[in-house]
């Protein structure tokens, strides 16, 4: 039996187990470059992730489509957030349903026309300073 | 995200905030939920830039396809435009995983 002191910590193997991580061989780094991000990122869900079969690459979402995660409502803020800034805006996808100075307004109108359950966004100019944090 | 309150429910924007200690939601998310905020449990908060107030109420949260019932505050400012997923109530429910350089996130309900 032999004995490796770290700082912290005393860890004890046997000879032959010390031979073995003493003949593993260095792996290389699994590091690779990135050719092209997905625009909007991947959600993977974590069972999948850590599966011998591992998620495809470059897939995934939560098991939602667009419609779901957002992303629609997403472009849609970023291309007309001049037009609404300071406004409560209800949307369904890429359509804007309802716009009032207050959100319950906005879900009130985005009801009226038939939209049950809308994202409700409240308008801002974006900032062009990195965000701090709090 | 959406978060519900009874019958009520509202879809919404948030970021995940690890340095967060609770989810915190912008006032006007909890009046299209027809709460009252200031019969929520009351709560400072403390940040870099200063304090703010804002009151709790137990609500559902569904992000990202995990449901969690959960104490969730509202800013009693309505001028403070955050919508924050923080540790209690949220971070402490579920697996994360973050692989920025890839733009990818794992995700899963911690019991799953």
């Amino acid at each position: 039996m032999e004995q490796l002191t770290t700082h912290s910590a005393t860890f004890s193997l046997s000879g032959s187990r010390l031979a073995q991580v003493v003949r593993k061989p260095v792996r290389r780094s699994r590091r690779r470059k990135v050719r092209g991000l997905p625009i909007w990122g991947a959600i993977v869900p974590m069972p999948k992730a850590f599966s011998k079969q591992r998620a495809p690459k470059g897939a995934v979402s939560a098991g939602s489509d667009g419609a779901a995660s957002g992303t629609r409502e997403q472009e849609w803020v970023r291309s007309h957030w001049r037009e609404y800034a300071g406004l409560w805006v209800a949307l369904d996808g890429s359509r804007l349903v309802g716009e009032a100075t207050g959100a319950r307004d906005a879900l009130e109108k985005a009801r009226a026309s038939g939209v049950v359950s809308p994202f409700l966004v409240h308008v801002t100019e974006p900032s062009e300073l990195p965000f701090g944090g709090w | 995200m959406s978060l519900s309150a009874g019958p009520e429910t509202v879809k919404l924007f948030a970021n995940v905030d690890t340095g967060a200690d609770y989810c915190l939601f912008e006032r006007g998310f909890a009046e299209a939920l027809l709460i009252e905020v200031e019969r929520g449990t009351p709560s400072g908060f403390s940040t870099a830039a200063g304090e703010f107030r804002a009151y709790g109420h137990e609500l559902t949260l569904v992000a990202l396809g995990v449901e969690v019932h959960a104490l969730v505050y509202f800013f009693e400012n309505p001028h403070i435009r955050r919508n924050v997923l923080g540790r209690n109530g949220w971070l402490n429910r579920v697996r994360l995983g973050l692989v920025d350089y890839d733009s990818v996130v794992y995700l899963s309900a911690y019991d799953e």
